[in-house]
């Protein structure tokens, strides 16, 4: 099933939820809407849901308007941040409560209970009441009751925000194993950039009610079309800085602690435009040596101001000449002996330097 | 000794001090309860076991033989049944559009549906009987308009039954709406959604899982109201129908010559109130579902404007009106001038209400009550929260027959417990022939402790322990953190149990009349009593005084429902 | 907080300390009776005894309540109530007190003696061994709704027999003897004054009539006024009150001509009165011409009430006396030839056993003595089956002799318990059922 949401706009009052959404959500995708809090996406699945109704615009479903369809009729399946599951019923009862009102032929009705509960591994929990189960568990219980009727789309509203680390880990594994046996075209809301980088086809990130990019999340990771979006998903080294022109390919930008080229694509940016650099710490090159090859690009001379080894990887705090912090991530650290209070020359390559348009604000909008 | 040993030394005794303080109230309270609700209550009850100084069983044994006392019982028990019927369907739809919908004007209309609650003794007869009386206001009226051409014997025969259920009804639907409404709203509503997203139907939605989850609530409600209901004596004596079990032992207890099949008919009643009330504790102690995390409530209240709220107006002013009919009769009553057969007055006067004014006694009663409410309300405010903490935490063995035994004041008639002080305190330093102001004041705070201790319950139920462990944790003793984390968390659910310890400790009526013997200790209903039986203009100065005493306690149950909203619910949760 | 509950116990307990005699006075009397006499008797006091008294007023709310109070303080302390005196309630209240020796016998002094004479109009005003004397005497008579009357179609009822007339089914109100002590007088009076069977013939009939049997003796005025009942049987104070607010086109009292009834209200010193000499003052007081004129002068008369008139008889000869031609009404008890000499002994014996027959054969059972009444008025009123629906259960001496086993409760109720039943499957066999 596509799903489509054209110039669909969501107020509660004068506060505009969602404004203006643009997206299509290709069949069988496992499509992540992502976004710090108060962004607009759990908004934007209840519209999809149909437990809130669009302000104005329309949702398609195999290109077929549902904008006005109850949720009872959109053929989805939920799972909810807080599971809902109903307290009152055994896990057997949540899961074939939705079941039951299909009809199905009595054979057909076994077939799927014990293959949801298998799917699920909650055969042994079947007869407990959700209060008697652990967090996972009523997890497995919230995906299995929307998997058994076999939905058009699965809905998942931050399914793995209050289970612990380990368990999150377990779970994602058990989604994307779900989601690539059954294909079902699945939607997915969190907050957790690791759960869309690591499970989803597409990602969509949303911030203040607004759809900013949608992507890949390895496009989303290397291309991010906003400095928004390069802090949010990884981390990233944003510094503010002035376009000074292009030479052989290389755009040079003015910093406070010098020119930074950058062979990256640029919108069509004029002399003296304000923008913003971003690169990766692990795009940082730290000098162990102490004597830096004569010529490099972009050279950065920072005192380290904070050294934290974790074996398979090093992290540099490290602060520029006009007092810019800059963080760098060294993979598979040799064995050296810089110290806090270090001056090094590291530098990053131009094509590892991204050029995107200045936020007016920097902070991730939560 | 070291100094952190020292001061441990210093912690342990204050601690020790708390502790004592602590039990000490604990024991006070097991102790006064004791004194003023078991040994008074067993000093009229024994009355129902003896016979000129045997012990027998005859008295239930010819109770159960009498026709008319399996009737009343049974006749009783119908008319708890049916109250709590009609109350259900009633109010569901209230509590619904309570829990589903916000609408302009949405607080005062929710406080006004609380407001009949409270109806001052005595008068409320009059002004019923004026309007459904044979020749009353209502058959004249239909009679003028030829709608009818006999009149309608609104509050005879077997119309009496179905009078005091809807009198009840409409006396008792607010407790049942404040419990339905809070059990409504304590669902949450990603519960429904879910539902709504596997295909289920509204009503489907409501059978399965709105209703088993509300069900709790529901009962706990129900069960006060079925209680009262049963056990309710003032309603089948306005209307007149006798065949009811609380008017029999009221008959039976009263009679000069008094008859001790009374007493063990009162006997009979306190042991079905425990019974049921013991019976709905285990049904339903362990299905209460603790709700897990809440998800998002954006959608749980939909906002609508004034015109889209006209059908809700409509219904909830409707049964504002019915209910508030008997005030609304009393007020008239008071302002009536020689009022006679007809529709309304001709004539209408302030002159009761200037009356009031000039003679000492309904200001005396005003004062008097204020006095002796508030006295009870702070004495339930402690006791209720004391034995709600050690029933809630489990602290005495047998707590659960702790918590059924301050029911006991719900089904027990007043008078017993009235004349059970009489007989129990004469001659001593409590006589009340001296001054009735301690027994009184005891007596309205044991009656309404009820109340005190569900509304207590309920808020200790939904606060975690952890809370309090966290402060055990600073070494702080039991009953130091009880009043400095424990009670401060329940203080809304207090608040609003004290308000209706107020308000009904206001409309006490028993204790009343029999406690307050000297005029200058008469409460507010005791001068209402004396006004009401004056020849001549009496009922309209002691409908005047009524009106005054309404407009307080309205004012009290409006302010209590804007104040706390939907936690007035917890109030009367018996579970 | 502390504060506030020391101000709240401050602002109700103003107790008035006064120095002097103190009087404790128990009584289900209203509130314009305490109003009237208190100040008078304190003024009298004053002046009489050149020292204040102080009067404590008590009362729980009826009279019942008042008796079952005295009774639990006796049970504690049989030397004393701690009450000094009790007014007001009923003959019968004070013959059961009197025959449990909870009353302290007086003899008047002169010459009080020989004003409040042995009788009046045939009614005893004080008993034999002198516990008791009638302080206030009231007439019971019909009190009707004129108007509603006419709605109805029925002419004004005139005597007792009337009330029974089968035209009256469903007109009237009365109140339950065992609640209410005028009610109960009513009874044993009718029954005294037709004899047994023909009374208890009436008062069937009567009850056949009856809507309702309510708990308190004011309620049936209510009823009347408020067009419920057409008529009831009440005493006359009340409906003398009633027809001056609400005017005598409208509202119509009437004393059966020839059936004069009245009813003594007495005061009596308790057993173990703390304040004997003062508790005798005032029981001298209340008997005296200058207290009796409150009850028969019009308001505002000099040495009249101030409030409101109080409509009642006096049981002082000199009052009456005093009074020629400025009292309320002309009526003089003492002029009144005897309808009827009451037996009070008698009364007072059989009255507990009567109030439970009544009470089970015509009060508890009422919605079926309606159905076979209705049946019997349908049927033409047969004189069989009207003898078989008025015959009491048991004859005078059969009831008086139970009276002696009446204390215990048990053969009581089982006694109750056979009443009930018979009267019952005699009820449904008239109505045909």
């Amino acid at each position: 099933m596509e799903v489509r949401f054209e110039n669909v706009v969501k107020k509660y009052g004068d506060f505009a939820a969602v404004k203006d959404l643009n997206l299509t959500i290709k069949n069988g995708s496992l499509h992540f809407l992502l976004g710090p809090s108060g962004c607009g996406k759990t908004t934007t699945l209840r519209m999809l849901a149909g437990l809130e109704k669009a302000t104005s615009g329309k949702i398609l479903f195999d290109g077929k308007d549902m904008t006005n369809v109850p949720a009872a009729d959109r053929g989805i399946g939920m799972v909810f941040q807080n599971y809902a599951l109903w307290p009152h019923m055994t896990v057997r009862k949540n899961i074939e409560y939705g079941l039951k009102l299909k009809k199905l032929p009595p054979g057909e009705f076994k077939k799927r209970m014990d293959e949801v509960l298998d799917f699920t591994q909650l055969l042994a929990f079947a007869e407990r009441y959700p209060g008697q189960l652990s967090g996972g568990q009523q997890q497995r219980v919230a995906l299995a009751r929307a998997l058994a009727i076999r939905p058009n789309v699965l809905l998942l509203d931050e399914p793995l925000s209050n289970l612990d680390a380990k368990l999150r880990l377990e779970m994602r594994d058990n989604i994307s194993r779900i989601h690539k046996q059954t294909g079902i075209t699945t939607v997915y809301v969190t907050h957790d950039q690791k759960e869309s980088l690591s499970m989803g086809t597409h990602v969509s990130v949303m911030r203040a009610g607004d759809l900013i990019q949608t992507d890949s999340p390895r496009r989303l990771y290397h291309y991010p079309t906003t400095a928004f979006i390069a802090g949010f998903i990884g981390e990233t080294n944003l510094i503010n800085g002035v376009y000074k022109g292009t030479e052989k390919g290389l755009h040079t930008i003015e910093t406070g602690f010098g020119n930074i080229l950058s062979s990256q694509s640029i919108k069509d940016f004029k002399v003296g435009a304000q923008l913003a650099i971003s690169f990766r710490p692990e795009a940082v090159q730290v000098d162990f040596t102490g004597k830096p090859a004569a010529v490099q690009v972009n050279p950065l001379r920072v005192t380290l101001e904070h050294l934290t080894y974790l074996g398979e990887s090093e992290q540099f705090q490290m602060k520029t000449s006009n007092n810019e912090y800059l963080k760098a991530n060294v993979f598979n650290p040799p064995d050296h002996s810089l110290k806090d209070g270090d001056v090094v020359v590291s530098h990053v390559a131009p094509e590892d330097v991204l050029i995107l348009p200045r936020e007016k604000d920097l902070s991730s909008g939560t | 000794m070291t100094a952190q040993s020292k001061s441990d030394a210093s912690g342990n005794l204050s601690r020790m001090i708390s502790n004592l303080v602590g039990y000490g109230t604990v024991v006070a309270t097991l102790l006064m309860l004791l004194f003023f609700l078991v040994v008074p209550v067993s000093v009229i009850m024994v009355k129902a076991f003896y016979n000129d100084g045997h012990f027998t069983l005859d008295y239930f044994r010819l109770m159960f033989a009498n026709d008319l006392q399996t009737t009343a019982i049974m006749n009783s028990l119908y008319i708890g049944l049916a109250t709590t019927v009609i109350t259900t369907i009633l109010t569901l739809p209230l509590a619904v559009i309570n829990a589903k919908f916000e609408f302009p004007g949405k607080g005062i209309l929710s406080g006004l549906l609380l407001v009949p609650m409270v109806m001052p003794p005595f008068v409320g007869a009059i002004g019923i009987q004026r309007f459904f009386a044979r020749r009353g206001s209502v058959n004249l009226q239909l009679m003028e308009w030829g709608w009818i051409s006999e009149p309608i014997e609104w509050l005879g025969g077997t119309n009496m039954f179905w009078a005091v259920v809807i009198l009840e009804v409409l006396h008792l639907y607010p407790i049942m709406y404040l419990n339905l409404s809070a059990a409504l709203a304590n669902i949450d509503p990603s519960m429904e959604e879910m539902a709504s997203t596997l295909g289920v139907k509204k009503w489907r939605q409501f059978k399965d899982i709105v209703w088993p989850l509300a069900r709790p609530g529901y009962f706990a409600g129900a069960i006060i109201v079925f209680i009262w209901a049963l056990t309710d004596l003032g309603t089948p004596l306005l209307v007149g129908y006798h065949d009811t079990m609380p008017v029999r032992i009221f008959n039976m207890v009263t009679d000069v010559n008094e008859n001790p099949v009374g007493f063990a008919l009162v006997f009979v009643v306190i042991c079905v109130t425990v019974l049921i009330f013991m019976l709905s504790k285990l049904m339903f102690s362990g299905k209460k579902y603790e709700m897990l995390a809440r998800g998002h409530v954006t959608s749980a209240v939909k906002k609508i404007g004034f015109v889209k709220a006209l059908p809700i107006y409509f219904i909830l002013l409707a049964v504002v009106a019915a209910a508030l009919f008997p005030h609304f009769s009393v007020i008239i009553t008071s302002l009536s001038d020689k009022w006679f057969m007809t529709v309304m007055p001709d004539n209408y006067t302030t002159k009761y209400y200037e009356m009031i004014f000039q003679t000492e006694l309904p200001m005396i009663g005003i004062k008097n009550s204020l006095l002796f409410a508030g006295l009870s309300t702070l004495l339930d405010l402690v006791l209720g929260m004391l034995v709600a903490y050690v029933v809630v935490r489990k602290l005495v063995p047998f707590s659960g027959l702790l918590d059924s035994l301050v029911m006991v004041p719900l089904a027990l008639p007043g008078i017993v417990l009235a004349f059970g002080y009489v007989v129990t305190y004469s001659d001593t330093f409590l006589d009340p022939l001296n001054n009735p102001i301690p027994l009184l004041v005891i007596a309205y705070a044991i009656r309404r402790l009820p109340y005190m201790v569900r509304s207590a319950s309920a808020g200790l139920q939904q606060t975690s322990a952890s809370l309090e462990e966290a402060s055990a944790t600073f070494g702080a003793s039991r009953f130091y953190t009880l009043r400095k984390i424990t009670v401060p968390l329940v203080t809304a659910n207090l608040i609003a149990g004290g308000l209706l310890c107020f308000a009904y400790a206001m409309l006490d009526v028993s204790d009343s009349l029999i406690l307050a013997m000297k005029d200058k200790y008469y409460p507010l209903t005791k001068a209402i009593y004396a006004l009401f039986l004056e020849q001549g203009k009496g009922e309209f100065i002691a409908s005047a005084l009524g009106v005054i005493g309404m407009g307080i306690l309205a004012a009290c149950i409006m302010g209590a429902s804007l104040i706390l909203g939907k936690k007035m619910g917890e109030l009367f949760r018996s579970g | 907080m502390k504060h506030i509950i020391t101000a709240l116990v401050l602002w109700g307990i103003t107790t008035t300390a006064v120095a002097g005699d103190k009087l404790i006075v128990i009584s289900p009397h209203r509130k314009s009776i305490q109003d009237e006499f208190v100040p008078k008797f304190k003024e009298h006091y004053k002046a009489t005894f050149k020292t204040d008294v102080d009067v404590e007023w008590i009362d729980q709310g009826g009279t019942s309540d008042d008796v079952k109070f005295i009774r639990a303080k006796f049970e504690k302390n049989p030397a004393t109530s701690g009450v000094d005196i009790f007014w007001g309630g009923g003959t019968a209240v004070f013959m059961e007190l009197a025959g449990d020796k909870l009353l302290a016998p007086y003899t008047l002094p002169k010459p009080l003696d020989t004003e409040v004479p042995q009788s009046a109009a045939g009614v005893p005003l004080f008993d034999a061994s002198k516990t008791w004397y009638a302080s206030a005497m009231s007439s019971f008579g019909i009190f009707y709704n004129r108007k509603l009357l006419k709605m109805d179609g029925i002419t004004e009822p005139a005597t007792w027999d009337d009330l029974a007339n089968p035209k009256y089914k469903g007109q009237i109100t009365l109140a339950d003897p065992r609640r209410s002590g005028t009610a109960n007088t009513m009874n044993t009076i009718i029954l005294q004054a037709l004899g047994w069977d023909k009374g208890f013939d009436l008062l069937t009939r009567i009850a056949g009539n009856n809507r309702i049997f309510t708990h308190s003796s004011s309620d049936p005025i209510k009823a009347v006024v408020s067009g419920d009942a057409s008529a009831s049987m009440v005493i006359d104070f009340y409906a003398v009150a009633k027809i001056a607010d609400l005017g005598k086109e409208n509202l119509g009292f009437t004393i059966p001509t020839g059936q004069t009834i009245l009813d003594p209200d007495p005061v009596a010193i308790l057993k173990g009165a703390p304040n004997r000499t003062v508790a005798e003052r005032f029981v001298n007081y209340v008997l005296s011409p200058e207290a009796q004129k409150l009850l028969i002068l019009p308001k505002g008369a000099e040495g009249g009430p101030k409030l409101e008139a109080l409509g009642r008889m006096a049981i002082n000869t000199t009052a009456y006396t005093q009074t020629e031609g400025k009292r309320a009404t002309d009526f003089n008890p003492f002029k009144q030839k005897a309808f009827m000499k009451l037996d009070l002994e008698k009364a007072a014996k059989m009255q507990r056993v009567f109030n439970d027959l009544i009470g089970a054969i015509h009060i508890d059972t009422h919605g079926d003595l309606k159905e076979a009444w209705s049946a019997i008025v349908k049927r033409g009123m047969k004189a069989e089956d009207i003898a078989t629906f008025s015959k009491p259960p048991v004859t005078e001496a059969e009831l008086l002799a139970l009276s002696d086993k009446w204390g215990d409760d048990v053969f009581r109720n089982k006694q109750i318990n056979t009443w009930v039943e018979d009267s019952k499957s005699k009820y449904k066999k008239l109505a045909g059922k």
